[in-house]
């Protein structure tokens, strides 16, 4: 039983694989279309230790964190003051929404053309996709602060600035805390695009320049580099999650 | 007679339901005595937790007057204790944070700290200090919320069916602490409650209210010595008596509704 | 701080506030691109633009060319997402073959495939058919799965005292008590898939004779006002897409108020 639980998950994987190299060794394959998982191996070994992975990497992190800063604390301070003040609300909430409704990456051509094709253009699509679950799960979050909690306050006569302090941020933290995984998440996938669009240096150029050089073996490995990236990014922020959202607790008695 | 707490008179209290004023107190006239344990019984509908809200200072847009010792209600106060039916914990607060809400504004930590472990103790939750609110039964939530409304010294205590939704062993067991912390802080408290047995052995006075429009129908005095003992035949006959109260209006409903 | 302290909102008409910020950017933009000639060109050059496209079908040929691409991956990539999801959730064996390969291919970001994609598919559209399914996949796949293992044990236990079928168990039971998860799942699908389709398109060297054109080739001529009449026109087909997907699930459920009531929540 226990050995089937550790077996099982890899049946397939395992067994997709083999089938993949065998094909490609009997020729089945050919290398111009998949490469196989030996020689993509190899490739990727190689591209780690001469370092461009790394360089690369490291530029894309760097554009990653910048625009994500800006974004979440942009939708942070724009998502409670709109969801705080029904005037600001009434006024860039509509707008807000309308934006939104443009695909992400229809803005990218418009960015690279005010911004140009440097850091930038990079940074300031990061910043307006991070920005949207951000501003949303904040506004979302304070707007749905259930009413008994706020009544709470009103009996112990909580000034508004205690009121926020102790009742509607905290009511709202899980909701602010999804926003910023979101945006995290999204992060990473729009950087990844955005240097595929455009761009002359970061992993995300590598996988362009490389299939137009027609190297897959190349394009497969950056997948794979960009795949861990994301599963480390994943698991940080779950793990972050899980300790900060502690009083949730599983039990029952959390649902008042 | 002694000193008069709380002075309700002449209120009447409408929702506007789709456009329609719908009533649902009507002509409430009520004198508390400082000390006095009352409950407020009826059927759902009967208006008896709007009644409590407008004491509590929550619901507001009536007519007539709510007057706590000397001072017109206009709003809610920390100088009143209430208990929600659901413990209204903040959930992610620890038990002590939350016991502590209402001492937001005093500065002495030594103090604040000594108050709360004082109602810590005495509502029985000594060593659950850190713990969650989700990680409690019903019943300790229920006491974390007693204590939350008594660290402020109230002038009054409000108990919105408190112990509705505790099993009836723990409620049991409930009611005693209850009668216990009410005889130790000796606090004018109103309970709304639709259990009567649960009236009967906590009140002094139980006022019974009757339904469409919420309107005192009668006011029982329940006078026996504590601590109660619910086989007591004196016991049992308020309790019948009130039942009984309750029967023949659900029958009146049940003939109306034809 | 009105609102969520005291329960107070602004009157209805106050919702024409709304209109100021935009009006301001427009007057904005008007004014600044009339002072000296710049590369965006007043506001109605960009409306010229969208309604010449408009016009001489130019713009709806090319929608319907998204638009195909867009329902055929969205519904390859929903029914296998359906599929994939319904077995890994009812299944214990299912659910362990599979959640490696499910969560480790998950990890990486959807465009990251389309260099690979374009190059295995690369012509007639077909990249684009294939790179949606694909997103419509996850998405689906994913609420499904947490949906059914989301079903409270005792609607199960129901099944097992009147002694269902495993069939008959996924038919009235699983799937009816999983469909507000499945429709969340799909109603992200088609958001996820008309963003991404819009990556597809402007991704490949060639136009791909889908609206991404308008965006590639006003990017590259420096034709903003085409450029905008793009973002514009993906904006309203979003949103219209959003739209009939609820209008289509009220349609679906509306036997099942208690879903409706929850998707309002």
């Amino acid at each position: 039983m226990k050995l089937k639980n550790i077996f099982l998950p890899w049946l397939l994987p395992v067994f997709l694989l083999a089938v993949w190299q065998a094909g490609s060794a009997t020729g089945i394959f050919p290398e111009t279309i998949l490469p196989s998982p030996v020689v993509i191996a190899q490739t990727l070994w190689e591209a780690i230790a001469g370092g461009e992975v790394i360089s690369n990497l490291a530029i894309t992190l760097r554009r990653t964190i910048i625009g994500l800063s800006i974004g979440v604390s942009a939708g942070f301070l724009l998502g409670i003051l709109t969801a705080t003040m029904p005037l600001l609300d009434a006024l860039l909430s509509p707008s807000i929404i309308a934006f939104r409704q443009v695909p992400m990456f229809a803005w990218i051509p418009m960015i690279i053309l005010v911004f140009g094709i440097e850091e930038g253009s990079k940074i300031v699509f990061i910043s307006i996709g991070t920005f949207y679950p951000m501003v949303i799960n904040t506004y979302d979050g304070i707007k749905t602060v259930p009413k008994k909690y706020l009544e709470v306050a009103r009996v112990y006569e909580y000034t508004p600035i205690q009121t926020f302090q102790k009742v509607i941020f905290p009511s709202a933290f899980p909701s602010i805390i999804t926003g910023l995984r979101f945006s995290i998440g999204m992060s990473w996938m729009l950087v990844v695009g955005a240097e595929i669009l455009g761009a002359a240096t970061g992993i995300g150029f590598l996988m362009a320049w490389s299939r137009q050089m027609f190297q897959l073996d190349r394009v497969f490995a950056y997948v794979i580099v960009v795949g861990a990236i994301g599963i480390i990014i994943n698991s940080l922020v779950t793990g972050v999650e899980k300790k900060l959202l502690a009083w949730r607790g599983s039990g029952d008695g959390g649902s008042i | 007679m002694g000193i008069y707490s709380l002075e309700i008179s002449n209120l009447n209290k409408k929702f506007s339901v789709g456009g329609r004023d719908l009533p649902v107190l009507e002509d409430i006239n009520l004198k508390i005595q400082t000390g006095e344990f009352v409950s407020i019984v009826g059927s759902s509908g009967c208006g008896k937790t709007t009644l409590l809200r407008i004491i509590l200072g929550l619901e507001t847009g009536y007519e007539g007057e709510a007057v706590l010792n000397g001072k017109k209600i206009t709003g809610p106060s920390a100088k009143r204790g209430v208990v929600f039916q659901e413990h209204r914990l903040l959930p992610w607060l620890t038990v002590e944070e939350n016991v502590a809400f209402g001492l937001i504004n005093m500065k002495n930590r030594d103090e604040k700290k000594e108050l709360t472990d004082k109602y810590m103790k005495l509502v029985g939750l000594k060593g659950f200090e850190k713990v969650f609110p989700s990680q409690l039964s019903g019943g300790m939530a229920q006491r974390a919320a007693i204590a939350r409304a008594l660290i402020n010294n109230p002038e009054i205590l409000l108990l919105d069916e408190p112990l509705g939704a505790l099993d009836a062993l723990t409620r049991m067991y409930m009611q005693k602490e209850l009668e216990h912390i009410w005889e130790k802080e000796k606090l004018t408290t109103i309970m709304v409650t639709h259990d009567i047995e649960e009236a009967v052995y906590l009140s002094d006075r139980i006022i019974l209210m009757s339904s469409r429009p919420g309107k005192i129908k009668k006011i029982i005095n329940v006078p026996l010595s504590r601590p109660r003992d619910r086989d007591e035949i004196y016991f049992m006959r308020i309790k019948d008596d009130l039942l009984s109260e309750f029967h023949l209006q659900a029958e009146k409903h049940f003939f109306y509704s034809i | 701080m009105a609102v969520v302290f005291k329960n107070r909102s602004l009157p209805k008409h106050y919702q024409a506030l709304g209109f100021v910020f935009p009006a301001v950017l427009l007057i904005a933009w008007q004014f600044f691109s009339y002072n000296k000639k710049t590369l965006l060109g007043p506001p109605g050059d960009s409306i010229l633009a969208l309604w010449n496209i408009i016009r001489d079908g130019t713009a709806l040929k090319l929608l319907a060319t998204s638009m195909e691409r867009v329902i055929k991956g969205f519904l390859i990539g929903t029914a296998i997402g359906l599929s994939i999801g319904v077995l890994m959730g009812s299944s214990k064996t299912g659910e362990k073959m599979m959640s490696a390969s499910f969560h480790g291919l998950r990890q990486v970001p959807m465009v990251a495939w389309v260099p690979l994609i374009m190059m295995w598919f690369g012509k007639a559209g077909m990249a684009q058919v294939v790179f949606i399914s694909w997103s419509a996949f996850y998405p689906v796949a994913l609420n499904t799965y947490d949906g059914i293992r989301g079903i409270p044990g005792k609607y199960l236990e129901v099944g097992r005292v009147y002694e269902y079928t495993r069939w008959q168990t996924v038919k009235k039971i699983i799937i009816p008590a999983a469909l507000p998860s499945i429709k969340t799942g799909t109603i992200l699908s088609l958001n996820m898939a008309w963003t991404l389709l819009v990556a597809a398109e402007i991704m490949t060297s060639e136009p791909s004779g889908g609206l991404g054109d308008l965006l590639s080739e006003g990017r590259e001529t420096f034709n903003i006002p085409m450029l905008i009449s793009g973002m514009l026109i993906m904006g309203c087909v979003g949103y219209m897409l959003n739209q009939a997907a609820e209008a289509v699930w009220g349609f679906v459920l509306k036997n099942r108020p208690d879903i409706i009531k929850q998707g309002g929540a």
